[in-house]
């Protein structure tokens, strides 16, 4: 099938330009910002208006141009500052090793990136070999279009699926992205509240979890978008199967990652434009990730 | 506020419209009130908290898909559901009452189920598809938008 998401490739770079998809303005306006500077790259980063495979993407393309204002170690310790789930500290040593292997960094990094974008094609090829026929899925947040490739390799084995896509409050991840690129694609998907979840669940209306991970233990416990953690443990629960995707899993204890609290004006973010400050003394929470421990876990789907 | 900042066990996790009877078992148990947002309609945000601060209650507001990391952390003490409706084996609340309820069940939470009153609230917000009364899906994938309906919850839930 032609696929057809900006978000597979959310940051791409031309004449020694960084361009990032703003995502926080899909799915009104596909607008893209142009980076000139590591300074410009944390605040689009700090903002939210890349996350997931687009921060990778992000960090590679400033080793490459600012390498010389910033070695590598300092952009790693500047982007783990204002992301520090995500593993920064390990993209560096990817991108170390990388660089040894191909001899110069430009050549390192795309071709790690064409290698990525094949194995994660391939994960989505084994997960289709696993998932139940018809397949009705449950899934939270955003992960680059991975679940269109799921949804072809699901159509090659000629097994039927559709998605149910959890809005995940408080950035509409699932709503303004998920829900978006799948039907963009003419892919069978349907929207919920975070919320519905359980009901959908104890109805019958789900038979798998899939989800991203933007960490992993060699245990087989996953961080991820919070809210990740609930599914998991109601899945288990009605006995449905909870597959997340995973890349590059760490023998470390889950306990020992910190998880991201972002600021809590946030959660008023999309409520209603100029609102936010309205809602600015309402003590609240926003931690970002949750962690489900590997007892919840069907089966991690590891990038190989 | 962060996460960390709420003691074990301080939390009073709260569903559905706040009644007076709710307020009362609140005041009593002088707990640290978490307030869900309670999508699709914000009942948590637009309701709850304007109860609680006109009462001088503590609470901390959040979105609804964080509550499993509140339990998970053993955040929480004791849930209260105002439900809509007594039922042969059970109740019926509103949107995610079963998530609230089925989650507190797993992690050994009590639950106090409490009627809810009837309260002056019309909310912009019916389903997913908006969010403050903005529209985030298009027209033509509106049909895609699955409804929230009021949940059943048995008492073996409840118990």
């Amino acid at each position: 099938m032609d696929i057809d998401s900006p978000l597979l490739f959310p940051v791409t770079t031309r004449a020694r330009k960084i361009f990032v998809l703003d995502e926080t303005r899909l799915p009104f306006d596909q607008h893209y910002i142009e980076v000139k500077s590591l300074e410009d790259a944390l605040w689009v980063l700090e903002t939210m208006k890349t996350r997931s495979l687009g921060q990778v993407l992000l960090f590679f393309y400033c080793c490459l141009l600012f390498e010389e204002t910033c070695p590598v170690s300092g952009i790693v310790e500047k982007f783990a500052e204002k992301r520090p789930t995500f593993d920064f500290h390990l993209l560096g040593m990817i991108l170390k090793e990388e660089r040894e292997r191909c001899g110069d960094l430009e050549t390192a990094i795309h071709e790690f990136i064409a290698r990525f974008d094949r194995m994660r094609r391939d994960r989505a090829a084994r997960l289709a070999e696993i998932l139940p026929n018809p397949a009705s899925v449950l899934t939270i947040c955003n992960f680059n279009g991975e679940l269109i490739y799921l949804y072809d390799e699901m159509r090659k084995l000629e097994k039927e699926a559709a998605f149910i896509v959890c809005e995940t409050r408080p950035y509409l991840q699932g709503t303004r992205l998920t829900f978006w690129e799948l039907n963009r694609n003419r892919i069978p998907c349907q929207l919920i509240c975070d919320n519905q979840a359980a009901l959908l669940m104890k109805d019958g209306k789900v038979n798998c979890i899939v989800t991203g991970a933007d960490r992993s233990t060699t245990r087989g416990d996953v961080i991820n978008k919070i809210g990740t953690y609930a599914l998991a443990r109601l899945a288990s629960h009605y006995g449905i199967p909870f597959y997340p995707l995973v890349q590059y899993p760490k023998d470390i204890r889950v306990e020992d990652i910190r998880i991201e609290d972002r600021p809590v004006e946030e959660l008023f973010i999309f409520l209603s434009e100029g609102t936010e400050n309205a809602y600015s003394s309402v003590q609240a929470i926003y931690p970002s990730f949750d962690i489900t421990t590997h007892e919840f876990v069907s089966q991690c789907i590891a990038l190989v | 506020m962060i996460l960390e900042d709420i003691k074990e066990k301080e939390g009073l996790l709260v569903w559905g419209a706040i009644s007076g009877e709710g307020l009362e078992q609140i005041r009593e148990g002088q707990d640290l009130v978490i307030v869900p947002e309670n999508r699709p309609s914000m009942t948590g945000l637009k309701y709850n908290i304007p109860l609680l601060r006109r009462h001088g209650i503590r609470f901390v507001y959040c979105t609804d898909n964080m509550v499993g990391l509140l339990f998970h952390r053993k955040k929480i003490r004791k849930t209260v559901i105002f439900y809509k409706q007594a039922v042969e084996n059970g109740i019926i609340g509103v949107p995610g009452t079963l998530y609230a309820a089925t989650l507190s069940h797993l992690h050994g939470v009590p639950v106090n189920a409490v009627p809810q009153p009837e309260i002056p609230f019309d909310s912009a917000d019916q389903d997913a598809s908006s969010l403050g009364g903005k529209s985030f899906v298009a027209e033509k994938y509106q049909k895609e938008v699955i409804l929230p309906a009021d949940e059943r919850v048995e008492n073996e839930i409840l118990e």
